[in-house]
């Protein structure tokens, strides 16, 4: 029993050995407030934010891409990046057998990867897969593995495959560290607009804390509805690929729009891009040849000799000019296609039997000033502007250009020396498809913004010609196919437009290859009332004539778009009109 | 010092250390009550954040199962596999011929007006500027003329 002066005694000295303690603990913590050695006090400044909080990308989602109808043509999902932590791993045997399979590596490899240095610290994290599918990642995810870090990482899916790979574009360039972006075509256009934006995000890594920014609005990408029909496009594609190999031909092209509106119902091309492919082959045909490769058209340019030539006071009733057949013009020799003479034909028959001594004759009467012109009034030689990457804006020689002289303006009258992209060519017909206007080309329909539609109105890029003008051309190109004798075609209740197109093709040196031609049709239907205006064009046939080659697939093509796009025959069109309908129950 | 007085200041000593020991478990108790509440807080804020971390992720995650489908769907709706799928139910394309138009007496479809016809404004043509002063006093000594001729047609 010990006394209570001792006890006292012993009481007091432990109050103040803890007192003391206390006091020297406080001291400390406030010498971390008021003193530090200036190296560990900015050691853990810098190391502050990192152990505190996180900055991360916070990323939208890619706009959708649609036809028409409302089919996808382009839309996205995920592949995974998988990662881990070997430190947090309880089991590496388990594990290594469980993921192995999965990430495609050798279960001992993946088990050494797990494993600690020789000095028995880890690697603080270790890539297993630097990508794998979704549905591969989403077994990983199931699998709950401590330590596994699964990244996704965003691709994008085209659902039709190649069908519309040129016109859509391709994305890529997408990883867990930054953004891909699109590439040519639609996705390359639109892609500021499909894109969205992101938004670096600062977010606590202490759940007690509260986040550095609480609101996080990452605005997703605006999608777009296309004007192309999947299933036109569709009918455009088997058919350009069935021509290419029974015309034997090295490619060709498909071109379907809307001349009263402007709209691309369908642009088909053979060969074609594949969307999944990265090859270098592939890529290479990523180019829209419709939009950006540019040929000499050839005879079907003379629809528009044929227009601008009426426009500048040429009357087409009274016209006329002693045909050679094959004779000297500005130093070179023009030719017919079968150099024989038509002695005096008439404006129509220069275009019926598409002479090229006419056209040059109609170019040397109506002289530079006024051709030159009347053929920029149709967009010849500039870009069209379509929303498309990659558009070309073709050749067209004048007065003054270095390469220019007197025999290339008269060869321009049937379309040799003069260069167009398919589209061009298109566009320009269908000013006198739409009486006398061009509409601007175009491919986006709409823009869909959360719920906000925005439509694109139609808008008139020129006006190259008059209506009565246009009227009169479209009238001569409906006599080309009902009385060409070398076209064979057969449209029953139908009145069709159009005409063929055989043109050389140049090589270097200045020349024109003697075997090769690139062989073309353009049209347009019902005649008095189109709907859809149609280019052909294949490149290097064996049958080397347009009217042998061509013509046919526009008749195939036209035969099944009828069906495809319900255009009644002109006798059932005419009695809806007279009773106060309209014919074309679609919105094209 | 008295038994007595010896004892009374013994208890006194006594009553203090038990009001202190008193007073200091009090303080703890409360302390611990402090401690506890604060705890059950943190632990509740740190549970919910967690809870909230998992639904943001499960949201994720339902979203990209939703892309994921979308694609599916699309691709199950693409047109080749649908051709396909026609044409192992026996369809074929029609032929134009095989086609029938009736007319419904007094249908009318009231098409929406796509066909808008603007005409676009000419360019005006680019003035030139190319008059010289003898030109200019001509235009001015013309315009006198004129006044005088008004004046004296009045």
């Amino acid at each position: 029993m010990i006394s209570d002066e001792t006890f006292n005694r012993r009481l007091k000295l432990i109050g103040a050995v803890l007192v003391g303690i206390s006091v020297l603990l406080l001291t400390r913590l406030l010498s971390f407030q008021f003193y530090m050695d200036p190296n560990t006090r900015q050691t853990l400044e810098d190391n502050l934010d990192n152990r505190v909080y996180q900055t991360v990308e916070v990323r939208p989602n890619r706009g959708l891409i649609y036809d028409r109808n409302g089919h996808l043509l382009a839309t996205n999902s995920f592949d995974y990046q998988i990662g881990i932590s070997p430190n947090q791993v309880l089991d590496r045997q388990e594990v290594a057998a469980q993921l192995a399979p999965l990430v495609g590596m050798p279960e001992n490899e993946l088990y050494h990867r797990l494993e600690p240095n020789a000095d028995g610290t880890y690697v603080p994290w270790v890539l297993l897969a630097s990508r794998v599918d979704f549905d591969t990642g989403q077994r990983i995810i199931d699998l709950d593995i401590d330590g596994i870090d699964i990244r996704p990482l965003p691709i994008r899916i085209y659902p039709q495959g190649d069908l519309t790979a040129q016109l859509v574009g391709f994305y890529a360039g997408a990883d867990d560290a930054r953004e891909g972006r699109g590439y040519s075509g639609v996705e390359g256009y639109y892609e500021s607009l499909l894109a969205g934006q992101s938004r670096r995000v600062t977010t606590s890594t202490v759940p007690v804390l509260d986040e550095a920014e609480s609101t996080i609005s990452v605005r997703d990408g605006i999608s777009l509805q296309l004007t192309i029909d999947r299933d036109l496009q569709f009918l455009a594609q088997e058919i350009i690929d069935q021509a290419v190999v029974q015309y034997g031909a090295t490619g060709g092209t498909i071109l379907i729009m809307n001349p009263r509106t402007g709209e691309i119902l369908a642009v088909a091309n053979n060969p074609t891009f594949k969307p999944d492919n990265f090859s270098a082959e592939n890529l290479e045909l990523v180019r829209n040849q419709a939009v950006s490769d540019i040929y000499e058209p050839g005879s079907v340019f003379k629809v528009i000799t044929m227009a601008l030539a009426i426009e500048a006071g040429i009357d087409p009733a009274t016209w006329t000019y002693a045909d050679p057949g094959c004779g000297e013009m500005a130093g070179i020799q023009i030719c017919n296609w079968n150099d024989q003479s038509r002695g005096n034909p008439s404006f129509a028959q220069v275009f019926v039997e598409s002479l090229n001594t006419g056209t040059a004759t109609l170019f040397a009467q109506l002289g530079h000033s006024t051709v030159y012109p009347l053929l920029r009034a149709f967009n010849i030689g500039t870009p069209t502007g379509v929303d498309l990457e990659g558009e070309s804006g073709g050749i067209l020689v004048e007065p003054g250009d270095t390469f220019w002289n007197e025999a290339q303006f008269l060869t321009t009258s049937f379309g040799q020396g003069v260069s167009v992209t398919p589209l061009q060519m298109l566009a320009a017909m269908n000013a006198i498809a739409n009486d006398g206007l061009i509409m601007q080309p175009h491919i986006v329909k709409a823009r869909i913004d959360g719920n906000e539609v925005i439509e694109t109105r139609p808008s008139a890029s020129r006006r190259p010609i008059s209506e009565a003008t246009a009227h009169i051309a479209r009238d001569i190109m409906v006599q080309v196919l009902r009385e060409n004798q070398e076209i064979v075609f057969s449209f029953p209740g139908y009145t069709v437009a159009g005409k063929t197109g055989t043109a050389q093709i140049p090589t270097a040196g200045g020349y024109y290859d003697p075997v090769g031609s690139i062989a073309s049709f353009v049209g347009f239907l019902p005649a008095d009332d189109p709907v859809v205006s149609v280019l052909v064009k294949l490149d290097r046939p064996a049958g080397y004539w347009g009217s042998k080659t061509a013509a046919p697939v526009f008749q195939a093509l036209v035969d099944r778009l009828v069906v495809l796009m319900e255009i009644p025959p002109d006798a059932v069109r005419s009695q809806l009109v007279a009773q106060g309908g309209d014919p074309f129950d679609r919105e094209y | 010092m008295t038994y007595h007085s010896r004892l009374d200041r013994r208890r006194r000593i006594q009553q203090n250390q038990a009001q202190l020991a008193a007073t200091l478990t009090l303080i703890v108790v409360v302390g611990i009550i402090i401690a506890a509440l604060y705890l059950i807080q943190t632990t509740t804020t740190t549970t919910t954040k967690r809870e909230l971390e998992e639904m943001s992720d499960h949201r994720a995650r339902l979203q990209r199962d939703n892309e994921r489908l979308r694609a599916e769907i699309a691709d199950l709706q693409s047109l080749p596999r649908v051709m396909t799928r026609a044409a192992e139910m026996g369809f074929r394309p029609a032929s134009e011929e095989e086609i029938q138009y009736l007319i419904v007496d007094g249908y009318r479809y009231n098409r929406p007006q796509v066909t808008p016809t603007p005409t676009p404004t000419p360019n005006a043509p680019e003035e030139i500027y190319d008059e010289t002063l003898g030109g200019w006093l001509q235009k001015q000594w013309d315009k006198i003329k004129e006044q005088f001729s008004d004046w004296r047609n009045e």
